[in-house]
């Protein structure tokens, strides 16, 4: 009796699987089976765009879907959040295999490392889905030369990310003085965070800086202090800390600033930071050690990738695709030019700009103009966009 | 006779600090310029401070066979908890909020194992998410309603409490809670049963102890303790912020650690001390990796060598003394046989 249910159980789930698997070519509403060169069929229902739902990680992923829904919103568009299966690669794989399951249109697609990049330029492109690599650089030429081959990829944004870290090298050395730095950097394997490494070796380099030594895998506020009393303890010499994830740690700042504190090195130790933290403004300003901020680039990442779905949904710039827009990480020097961000560029109840604006800007633009909106916006671009 | 025992005692408590004296010498050796100083020494016996009282907190689940990772969840949530009393209610506030938060949340991990008889680390997994997502809600709500304390990420500490996290403050916090939990350790009921139930689960259902009880009890006993590192912890760090993507489960590695290397040392010293000694020699390791400009990776790798030597010490020692009486026992045997 025994073997005869598990025969009929390991059936019934044979059976299963097959009828699972063997859904048809163009099964997806919307979906050609290989729509890459027939001329987009006239929309009956608004087109779906797949995002990734972040907003629990940080507030800049909040701020930068309630943009996006914004602007969605004002293009008609239907912005189709799936929430992050998992934070590893087989994670954010099966996240897009249920955002194609449930059968959108096209993908703003976000990734952690560069190991997933290719399996997902195989799965869009198998799935007939368009997609936009948002706020990562590719790093590999290969790799980039077979994502960039394939028919269903429109385009990529990113910020040069080794550029970013170098700048932030660079201004800690030539305004504040630093020639000895230490790094509190992300876990390896971070594609952002191994660009940053670069930049900041690079610039260590060219500008003469002592590169004491590094720390990684910080994983709480604790962690932080924990890190920067053994870099003071141990290098007494030390006047310059970069913390290359600050998004990654809640606290990272606080924690820095108390142990700084605790040893009276507030005023003599000068921080840098890649990603916009919350809060920050309290530690900047004079006798302060947060000194220079650099990032708001996820935000605006988002906001052009999806921008660029929507127009690619109405056939815009679809004759350049792939396509790459630069973006650019905003600086923050001054406790005021953080509450203006905080403000302005990662607002959780108020999107960037409203939706007329988004039309004017973004929507229905060649490259040349969202390039150069993209090189001129800043803090105080934003600003005046809100208002 | 008490002289000797005394005596004893030292040497045994000396033969134990050997092993951070040992380490801490080696870096001396290698980079004195960075580590031969009193600042340096200070920095390590504080980075020991909080992953010691985690470790008193775990020890007590860690001896019935209990393996519990939502152990830094708890304390991310338990340290919120404190940072809002405090700002409420000064250090008494502070105390009772982590206290009431810590064994709540105990309970109810501790209530659904014993009550759905799954396996501890299953139940710690699942409370894990549970409580990292919990702390996310409190942090943000806090960022709305409590915007002078909060940034809607992390809880400040208060300020006037800060101290406690500073050296010499927290090493006298230390030792309170080492003698507390020494005598919790060896004068408690709870504790004496929680090693019958670690060691022999069946004997200690014949003989009248009720295993998922005890272990039940190991989860609050525990609590106590996890709701002090919860406020040293936050009055070091003057903040506590929210855990998700299970990032709080790395907080109870080193304690665990901690508590291994005290057992193994239980033949030389008590486990209050043992554990500190566990602890430090981790601290010293960090520091020294840091001290050296050594990469992050090699961290991992040094510990990892450091516990397997630390364990294997014991196995080490009982095949070196076995191996002498072998030895003994056999010139004994030849002498005898030469002299028939």
């Amino acid at each position: 009796m025994k073997k005869v249910l598990s025969m009929l159980l390991a059936l019934s789930m044979l059976l299963c699987l097959l009828a699972g698997c063997g859904g048809g070519e163009g099964g997806q509403s919307g979906q050609p089976s290989n729509g890459g060169d027939a001329a987009p069929a006239e929309r009956t229902e608004p087109y779906r765009l797949g995002v990734l739902s972040l907003g629990s990680l940080t507030t800049a992923f909040k701020a930068a879907t309630l943009s996006l829904q914004d602007m969605c919103d004002a293009a008609n568009v239907e912005l189709v959040q799936v929430e992050l299966a998992g934070f590893d690669d087989q994670g954010f794989l099966t996240t897009y295999e249920n955002m194609i399951n449930m059968g959108v249109d096209g993908v703003v697609a976000y990734t952690f490392s560069e190991g997933t990049i290719r399996l997902l330029a195989d799965l869009f492109e198998e799935n007939g889905v368009e997609w936009f690599l948002a706020n990562r650089q590719i790093s590999d030429p290969e790799l980039k030369e077979y994502v960039f081959s394939k028919s269903k990829f429109v385009g990529n944004c990113f910020c040069d990310e080794q550029q970013m870290a170098y700048n932030v090298v660079e201004q800690l050395h030539k305004d504040h003085g630093v020639k000895n730095l230490a790094v509190i950097g992300l876990t390896q394997g971070d594609l952002n965070g191994d660009l940053r490494d670069k930049g900041i070796a690079a610039a260590c380099e060219d500008l003469d800086i002592n590169l004491l030594t590094e720390t990684r895998g910080i994983a709480t506020a604790g962690d932080v202090t924990n890190a920067v009393e053994g870099i003071i303890t141990s290098y007494p010499e030390v006047d310059g800390i970069f913390i290359v994830g600050g998004a990654i740690t809640t606290g990272a700042l606080a924690g820095a600033n108390q142990s700084l504190v605790n040893h009276g090195l507030s005023d003599k130790v000068a921080i840098g930071m890649i990603d916009i933290a919350a809060g920050m403004s309290e530690y900047m300003g004079d006798g302060n050690p947060l000194k220079v901020v650099a990032g708001g680039n996820l935000v605006m990442d988002y906001i052009f990738a999806g921008a660029c779905m929507i127009n690619q949904s109405n056939g815009v710039n679809a004759d350049q695709t792939p396509y790459i827009v630069n973006t650019n990480m905003m600086f923050v020097y001054t406790p005021e030019d953080a509450v203006d961000y905080d403000a302005y560029c990662e607002n959780t109840e108020r999107p960037l700009m409203s939706g007329s604006k988004w039309s004017e800007t973004l929507l229905g633009k060649d490259l040349t103009t969202i390039q150069a909106f993209s090189d001129s916006f800043s803090i105080t671009e934003a600003k005046a966009l809100n208002q | 006779m008490n002289s000797a025992k005394t005596s004893t005692k030292l040497l045994s408590l000396l033969k134990a600090c050997m092993i951070p004296v040992a380490l801490y010498l080696v870096l001396l050796l290698l980079i004195p310029d960075r580590v031969g100083n009193l600042d340096s020494i200070i920095s390590m016996l504080s980075l020991a401070v909080v992953p010691t009282i985690v470790a008193y907190g775990v020890h007590f689940g860690f001896i019935s066979g209990i393996m519990d990772f939502s152990v830094g969840s708890r304390m991310v949530l338990s340290g919120m908890c404190a940072a809002i009393g405090g700002h409420y209610g000064g250090a008494l506030g502070m105390a009772a909020a982590a206290l009431l938060s810590s064994l709540l949340l105990s309970a109810v991990v501790g209530g659904l194992f014993a009550g759905l008889k799954i396996p501890s680390i299953v139940i710690s997994l699942g409370s894990l998410m549970v409580f990292e997502t919990g702390s996310v809600y409190l942090a943000r709500y806090c960022g709305k309603l409590l915007p002078e304390i909060s940034t809607g990420q992390y809880i400040k500490a208060p300020e006037g409490l800060l101290f406690l996290g500073k050296f010499p403050y927290n090493i006298i916090i230390l030792v309170l809670i080492a003698v507390l939990f020494d005598i919790a350790n060896s004068r408690t009921k709870i504790a004496t049963q929680a090693r019958v139930v670690g060691s022999d689960e069946l004997i200690a259902r014949n003989i009248g102890i009720k295993p998922m009880r005890v272990k039940f009890s190991t989860y609050v006993f525990g609590s106590a303790f996890l709701a002090l590192a919860s406020v040293q912890s936050a009055c070091y760090s003057s903040a506590v912020g929210y855990s998700n993507s299970m990032a709080s489960m790395a907080m109870v590695f080193r304690p665990m650690m901690a508590v291994i290397i005290g057992i193994s040392m239980s033949a030389l010293v008590r486990h209050s001390v043992g554990i500190y000694i566990g602890s430090l020699c981790l601290s010293i390791m960090f520091t020294g990796i840091i001290a050296l400009g050594w990469p992050d990776s090699l961290q991992n790798i040094f510990l990892g060598v450091f516990l397997t030597a630390v364990l294997a010490l014991p196995t080490i020692q009982r095949s070196i003394a076995a191996g002498k009486r072998r030895k003994a026992a056999r010139r004994r045997f030849e002498s005898s046989g030469a002299a028939n």
